[in-house]
């Protein structure tokens, strides 16, 4: 029998410079939020990538992403662009992938931002927005 | 900012191991962020404690001096351009503090005569100053009765420097000046000509000019950044409630001073550059400068003429194949972040490259948001 290593929860405390992430498939929590300006994003997003890599082998039902995001910059962009391509692979083999991007009513940049990432990776996104 | 008047402030702090200028609020939390950026330098050895602690205390008392003396709002009384101004400025291990702010014409003769006064006298005499004036003098309605002066004079061990400019019939704008020297404090120092109460004068009236609210010149490390960014997003908030406008304001600075610590040329493991952020009205000005080594300088050059040729539409795309494709090489992003910038500008950014030797160029960016 082949056992499939599951992948350890993550949980990312935010600082004034880095997101909170938590990517959980037991409590099947995936999610992003605050400001992503880190010194070295390679370091912040490497494990983020390989937990994605584990998750995608052996996924849930149904897996929702979700972004709250109130500032990222272009670095974390590309890293969330390459993380998005790998959950867009389990899209087309699985299905039942979607994306929550959550933003302020009033916030153009971010929603923007989600837009951009709409126009280039295939799966659903949901936009929500709040007061 | 202008090129010229860019030159002008580079040429006078462009060997300075740190130089910060700040125009505007002075707020708790912006002092406080303007400390944590000086003690910065402080990370060597624990014999300089002493000095770093020196610092810290002349850094808040020369914003005392601002707060409490400064209650003239520059508003107001209709003088929107003479904002309360903080300078310090590390000098090969001499820290230079200095604070403007405007004050009524008719304190300037009492103002004078005390740091007449305090400048004759020898340690042990502004010691006793210090202690009887401590004891005896009540405070004044703004809370200060020399104490400060007397302290800052102790603290440094040298002549207070100060400057009057004369603004109208009623208000001066006063300038204060200490040095902070690691050598013997017993040697009095005649500052050169780049280090003197009047280079400030100086600096001020340049970044009023060019409404500059902040520069700094300095290393560019992300324990630097932050609390940059953080003073700026303060100020910007203040100015700009706009959601869109704050947002991309603060994106360009990030991308900005990001690659600067990122790609700036390497010296003495320290990656030195000079940004500057104007203000005005309707618009935002953000200017940087730093090295690059020749080669990346050619790449940067070749990519930034790509990117400057294209409508705003064009970029978009360009950007989402960037974002989808990469790829992350160690020239970064691959451009996203300057191709940000560019859509971000209301005119189309202003760049320099000019080789500076056989191992690097200067690069500036001049962007209009």
């Amino acid at each position: 029998m082949t056992t499939i290593l599951q992948p350890h929860p993550i949980h990312l405390i935010p600082s004034e410079d880095e997101p909170e992430i938590i990517l959980d498939k037991a409590k099947n929590i995936l999610r992003f939020s605050g400001t992503s300006i880190p010194e070295d994003p390679e370091k912040l997003f490497k494990p983020v990538m390989n937990w994605v890599d584990k998750y995608i082998k052996s996924p849930n039902p149904e897996t929702k992403v979700e972004f709250a995001m109130d500032y990222y910059n272009s670095s974390t962009a590309r890293f969330f662009a390459e993380m998005l391509s790998k959950f867009e692979e389990l899209n087309e083999r699985a299905g039942n992938v979607r994306i929550i991007w959550g933003c302020k009513k009033d916030d153009v940049v971010m929603l923007e931002r989600g837009e951009d990432l709409q126009a280039i990776i295939q799966i659903p996104f949901e936009f929500i927005t709040s007061e | 900012m202008n090129w010229f008047d860019f030159q002008n402030i580079y040429s006078i702090i462009k060997n300075d191991h740190l130089c910060l200028l700040y125009r505007g609020d002075f707020a708790d939390e912006i002092t406080v962020r303007l400390i944590d950026l000086s003690d910065l330098q402080f990370q060597g050895p624990s014999d300089r404690i002493n000095m770093r602690k020196k610092v810290a205390f002349l850094m808040a008392e020369c914003f005392q001096n601002v707060i409490r003396h400064g209650e003239i709002d520059h508003f107001e009384v209709g003088l929107p351009q003479q904002a309360g101004f903080f300078m310090t400025r590390n000098i090969s291990g001499d820290y230079y503090i200095a604070s403007g702010n405007l004050i009524e014409k008719q304190y300037v003769t009492t103002l004078k005569e005390k740091i007449k006064k305090i400048n004759q006298l020898s340690p042990v005499e502004l010691k006793d100053l210090y202690m009887k004036v401590l004891g005896t003098e009540q405070l004044s309605s703004k809370g200060g009765a020399g104490l400060g002066l007397i302290e800052m004079a102790r603290k440094s061990g040298r002549k207070l420097e100060s400057f009057f400019r004369e603004i109208n019939d009623t208000l001066v704008f006063f300038y204060l000046q200490i040095l902070l020297g690691v050598v013997d404090n017993n040697v009095l120092r005649v500052p050169v000509d780049n280090h003197s109460i009047l280079k400030s004068v100086e600096l001020n009236e340049l970044l009023k000019q060019n409404n500059v609210i902040m520069a700094y010149q300095g290393d560019f490390r992300q324990d630097s950044i932050l609390p940059l960014l953080n003073m700026i997003n303060r100020n910007i908030h203040n100015i700009q409630t706009e959601n869109y406008l704050y947002k991309t304001i603060f994106h360009v600075l990030v991308e900005i001073l990001q690659n600067i610590m990122h790609h700036g040329y390497t010296y003495n493991d320290k990656r030195e550059g000079i940004f500057a952020l104007a203000v005005t009205q309707d618009k935002f000005n953000i200017c940087a400068a730093n090295y690059v080594e020749n080669d990346k300088s050619l790449y940067l050059k070749e990519i930034l003429e790509k990117f400057l040729n294209h409508s705003n539409g064009e970029l978009k795309n360009m950007y989402k194949q960037i974002l989808r494709e990469g790829p992350r090489d160690e020239n970064g992003g691959a451009g996203l972040g300057l191709i940000d910038i560019i859509r971000s500008s209301s005119v189309l950014p202003d760049y320099k490259l000019i080789k500076i030797d056989d191992t690097k160029s200067l690069f500036y960016l001049n962007v209009v948001i």
